[in-house]
């Protein structure tokens, strides 16, 4: 594997937040499982949950006679996320066998990819708050994922499935670019959106679809970089950012002890919050790698490479920029509506019928959201079609109804969709009135009601002004325009 | 057995002494003939659940899945 | 009218279709003779399952469904895994494995309406050439039951030699095929590197390995390989696209102006007298016939040994990792952890042999010497590739030596195994370079014992057609391969 020149990898510049005085480096390597049916070297199904060695065929229990052959699919997911980090896609690449003893490795090597792998260079560019990062990849290669050792049920035994043997991997890896926790998560979050998004992945974390190690070393600024040690498959974000506090404590704490970090991979513990050494890792174990004789180089065409480039969907970064420049979109709306394709498709949708982008925004990532995930719903199982939505945003827009009334019909949308908006206002009274004569005399009456408050606001209470517009609003039964309500006030007030 | 090991890498240390500048490695014969590209095959799941004839010479075997002394990670 | 087992594979063909032999009768023959063989060729049989596949060939035959091969018997080296009958190439550690699959080879000749008679013995994982380093025991020379046959394919030579069955299938690696095949006075052939599918086939080199057929004579061997080639994109990632082929069609061609390159390499000291005798003559024939021959050199030849030594060794210690123990053959009985039972179960279930090859193997791959090893081996089978490419301009095939000498003994070189290695000399280079090669019988030696020797005619690549043509032609004028060991007779 190509290592980074270990020695010369800069501080940051400007902004490392130093820990007890440490620099923090960070560097990743994901195995996202591709979205295929099939294995990468067999034809048995990659589903997930299928009973124990129900999906590995003879390719994938390595039985004697048995022959890889590769996957078409396999080989367009890697295209596509070369595409979209901005890599070279290698025109020629070779699969090699990484040779080590393991149950849940049943050919006792690993056909991955060694000195020319098929994806080279690219990064993921990402903002955290308000600050543009960018960590650039080393590579990105395909290989096969291994079997799996269950241990409950069995005392002094392990049982394996090779179901998952030979499921088709991207293993990503990064330079050390990161320099804290929070970075690596946010880097590990684009990540994760980029592959859903581009559908090369299905970025089920919980199923193992996409696992994230992290090489975590320590340095005093300046300083040469620190030995490393690896946490191994981190499968939550959560955990992931808790683990990388913990084990940058313990490095820094034996440091300051005095002791070396010897080099060695880490399994995070939930329960316990803390990392704990697996197994020494002996200056990298020799896999003895040599180019795979079943498996020809694989040579990737310009003209399927752009093919595929001329099919991919419009990127998460590229479409944020767009509704910030389109929509007049803030970023943080613009990030959080690309966050899926499927939400930027309706949050176009809702804009496409109603001509609100912002509206559409802040009910999107506000109510909606909300219902969606008190529901443990998809935005595409929405029962609420961006059409609706878009109707009732008109509605709003229009002042026909205030942004409050148009939480209640909301609810009502959400269990019978069919129900017309217009009867939903009609039967529920929620006509927002936006007559200024009538608001007019509806604040006079309010007023002359609440004369004590009248006189704290002219005191310079600024509190009381709120309290008469919720009289006044009380009076309309929320029916009053707000924002005309609270001119008029204003000035009979002024 | 370790005087016949010896004994071959005398053999072997002969092609320490040839001159290979510029030259390619040989991986595929296949491509002396013409050029060597690997075949992709398509996306589609043909092979089925056939657990019990591809067990029948396993050495142990619980419910479905092989048995080894505890892995300890 | 001849013996059933004295017929070729085309004669046997032709009765069997002409109903003037029945498909039951043909197989109940071989079975017989099977049932008394002293030379520990056949591994496994099973006369249910052989009969009832000749029944089915006689139905096909009487409802004239006969497919190109119907009701002709044939064995299988044990490298090859079937479902009817156990594999274990010639190793503890697969002892009564049953595959789920067949190799594609095998299917076929299945289909062709091959019978078949059961697994040959080999040489462990098909490493050797003598069929001593077989965990099921040794194979015996037909001629010699003193003398080695010949390996690795050693059962399949002495079982087609003994007329225990008029068809095999071997595999050749580094001369494995036509080794045997010269030491037991049959014909085989290798084909061009993935001509036949390797699915299936129990690897040793990926690289290197290859599929192809031993019989009586060329006519035999082409029929053969017709069934048995051709590609199969969908299970072998290295099978040549190349269309399947008839490689009877050019058979009866005529030889005159043929260029037959004399490689200088090949007839330089440390060959025999008796052989080289025996490929003069061979020479004269083709002369005679209207051959021409050029002299050629392969300057590189003495350095396929150890290239060979070093690839062959790291591909199998590679392709052999997969027998731990855990889902399929030998596993240790008592073991106290994880490794020990990797340890022993290998330690148990591989021979003397193969961990060797495994241990060096593993050695010329490791970090710090797989520069100065693998690579630099890799790289010098180019050039040897390349002596072959200049070579094949002044010629249009090769001819020489099978080996440098008639079957050993017994037991006569095990304690030096290196002395083998470097007997494996002529064959190496095609292999190395991938090139189809064959080796026809073309003489018996005189002293002592009488052996048979075998010349080697190596072609271009997928000219198979133009080597069996060749061979078809000269076995025309000459008997040597119509010659069986007088033990063929006692089986009776």
């Amino acid at each position: 594997m190509s290592k980074p020149d270990t020695k010369s990898i800069p501080s940051a510049p400007n902004d490392p937040p130093l820990v007890q005085g440490y620099e923090v480096v960070i560097g990743f390597e994901t195995h996202a499982q591709l979205l295929t049916h099939s294995k990468i070297f067999s034809r048995a199904s990659t589903q997930f949950g299928a009973k124990p060695n129900s999906q590995a065929c003879a390719v994938d229990l390595a039985l004697p006679g048995a022959l890889p052959v590769m996957n078409k699919r396999a080989v367009e997911c890697a295209i596509r996320l070369g595409l979209a980090l901005g890599s070279h896609v290698a025109h020629r690449s070779v699969f090699a066998r990484k040779n080590y003893f393991y149950p849940d490795l049943p050919k006792g090597y690993q056909i991955s990819q060694f000195e020319i792998p098929v994806v080279q260079g690219g990064e993921v560019s990402f903002f955290m708050g308000t600050t543009p990062k960018s960590v650039r990849l080393v590579r990105a290669h395909l290989e096969e994922d291994a079997g799996k050792s269950l241990h409950e049920d069995f005392v002094g035994m392990s049982g394996i499935d090779l179901n998952r043997a030979g499921t088709p991997l991207l293993e990503i890896v990064t330079e050390p670019d990161m320099r804290s926790s929070q970075e690596a998560v946010a880097y590990a979050k684009e990540l994760h959106k980029i592959v859903t998004w581009i559908q090369v992945c299905d970025g089920n974390m919980q199923e193992g679809s996409f696992r994230c190690d992290a090489n975590v070393s320590v340095r005093k600024p300046g300083a040469p970089l620190g030995t490393r040690r690896e946490i191994k498959n981190l499968n939550s974000f959560k955990f992931m950012q808790q683990a990388i506090d913990f084990e940058v404590r313990w490095q820094i704490e034996q440091l300051e002890d005095g002791k070396a970090i010897e080099q060695a991979t880490v399994l995070f513990d939930p329960e316990s919050g803390e990392t704990r050494a697996m197994r020494t890792k002996e200056d990298a174990a020799d896999y003895r790698y040599f180019p795979d004789p079943d498996l020809p180089p694989l040579v990737i065409a310009p003209q399927w490479i752009d093919e595929i480039r001329g099919s991919m969907p419009e990127l998460p970064r590229a479409m944020a920029q767009r509704f910030v420049s389109t929509y007049g979109l803030p970023e943080y709306d613009a990030t959080t509506l690309t966050q899926s394709q499927q939400m930027a498709s309706y949050f176009e949708a809702t804009v496409a019928a109603c001509g609100q982008a912002k509206l559409a925004s802040n009910w999107i990532m506000g109510e909606l959201s909300r219902r969606l995930n008190e529901a443990d719903l998809e935005i595409d199982n929405c029962p609420v079609s961006a059409q609706i939505l878009a109707e009732l945003i008109s509605t709003i827009a229009k002042g026909e109804i205030s942004n409050n009334s148009g939480k209640i019909i909301l609810d009502a949308l959400w269990t019978d969709p069919s129900t017309k908006i217009s009867a939903l206002i009609e039967s529920k009274g929620l006509k927002q009135v936006n007559d200024s004569g009538a608001l007019e005399k509806l604040i006079d009456e309010v007023l002359a009601a609440n004369a004590d408050n009248v006189a704290q606001f002219k005191a310079g209470k600024e509190k009381a002004f709120n309290a008469l517009i919720g009289q006044a609003m009380k009076a309309s039964k929320g029916q009053a325009n707000p924002q005309q309500l609270t001119e008029l006030l204003k000035k009979k007030l002024a | 057995m370790l005087t016949q090991i010896n004994s071959f890498f005398e053999i072997v240390e002969q092609i320490s002494a040839v001159s290979t500048e510029g030259v390619i490695p040989l991986a595929h014969p296949a491509e002396l003939l013409k050029e060597v590209e690997l075949r992709l095959r398509d996306d589609v799941v043909s092979e089925f659940d056939e657990r019990e004839a591809h067990q029948l010479s396993a050495p142990a075997v619980e419910n479905g899945l092989f048995l080894v002394p505890r892995v300890v990670e | 009218m001849s013996e059933i087992h004295d017929l070729s594979v085309a004669e046997l063909s032709s009765a069997l279709r002409s109903k003037t032999l029945g498909a039951v009768e043909v197989a109940s023959h071989f079975l017989d003779r099977i049932e008394k063989d002293k030379l520990g060729s056949f591994l496994s049989h099973n006369p249910d399952v052989t009969l009832q596949m000749a029944k089915a060939s006689q139905e096909r035959i009487d409802t004239n469904q006969a497919r190109a091969l119907e009701g002709v018997p044939i064995a299988h080296k044990d490298v090859f895994v079937t479902k009817d009958f156990p594999s274990t190439a010639g190793s503890k550690m697969l002892e009564g494995y049953r595959s789920s699959f067949d190799a594609t080879v095998v299917t076929k000749f299945a289909q062709a309406g091959c019978v078949p008679l059961g697994k040959l013995n080999c040489d462990e994982f098909a490493m050797g050439s003598s069929n001593e380093n077989s965990a099921y025991g040794p194979v015996l020379n037909p001629w010699d039951l003193n003398a080695v046959p010949g390996g690795s394919s050693g059962g399949s030579a002495a079982a087609v030699s003994a007329r225990l069955t008029p068809a095999a299938t071997g595999t050749d690696t580094g001369g494995s095929i036509r080794q045997p095949a010269s030491f037991c006075g049959v014909t085989g052939i290798k084909p061009t590197y993935g001509r036949a599918s390797r699915y299936g086939m129990i690897a040793y080199a990926s690289s290197l390995d290859q599929a192809g057929p031993m019989a009586k004579d060329a006519l035999d061997c082409a029929l053969l390989l017709s069934a048995m080639c051709g590609p199969d994109l969908d299970r072998d990632s290295t099978s040549l696209d190349a269309p399947e082929e008839d490689f009877t069609k050019q058979l009866t061609q005529s030889i005159k102006g043929l260029r037959i390159g004399l490689p200088k390499e090949f007839f330089a000291e440390g060959l025999d007298a008796e052989v080289k005798a025996a490929l003069e003559q061979a020479k004269s024939v083709l002369m005679g016939l209207g051959a021409e021959f050029v002299n050629i050199t392969l300057p590189k030849t003495e350095l396929s040994i150890p290239v060979y030594y070093i690839i062959a060794p790291a591909e199998a210690s590679s392709n052999l990792s997969r027998f731990d123990g855990v889902r399929y053959g030998h596993r240790a009985k008592e073991y106290s952890d994880l490794m020990e039972m990797y340890k022993k179960s290998r330690a148990e279930g591989f021979g003397a042999e193969v961990k060797k090859r495994i241990m060096t193997g593993a050695y010329v791959l490791s970090h710090g010497y797989y520069d100065a090893y693998y690579l630099q081996a890799q790289k010098i089978r180019r050039m040897i590739a390349e002596d072959f490419k200049l070579a094949f301009r002044d010629c249009d095939l090769i001819m020489g030596p099978v080996a440098p000498s008639t079957a050993w003994g017994l037991g006569e070189k095990t304690a030096d195994p290196l002395s083998s290695y470097l007997a494996d000399i002529f064959t190496l280079p095609a292999s190395l370079a991938g090139l189809p090669a064959m080796s026809v019988p073309c003489g018996m030696s005189k002293s002592a014992k009488r052996l048979p020797i075998g010349m080697q005619l190596i072609g271009n690549y997928v000219q198979e057609s133009k080597l069996l043509n060749v061979a078809h032609q000269y076995q025309l004028q000459t008997q040597w391969h119509t010659m069986s060991p007088a033990l063929s007779g006692d089986l009776k």
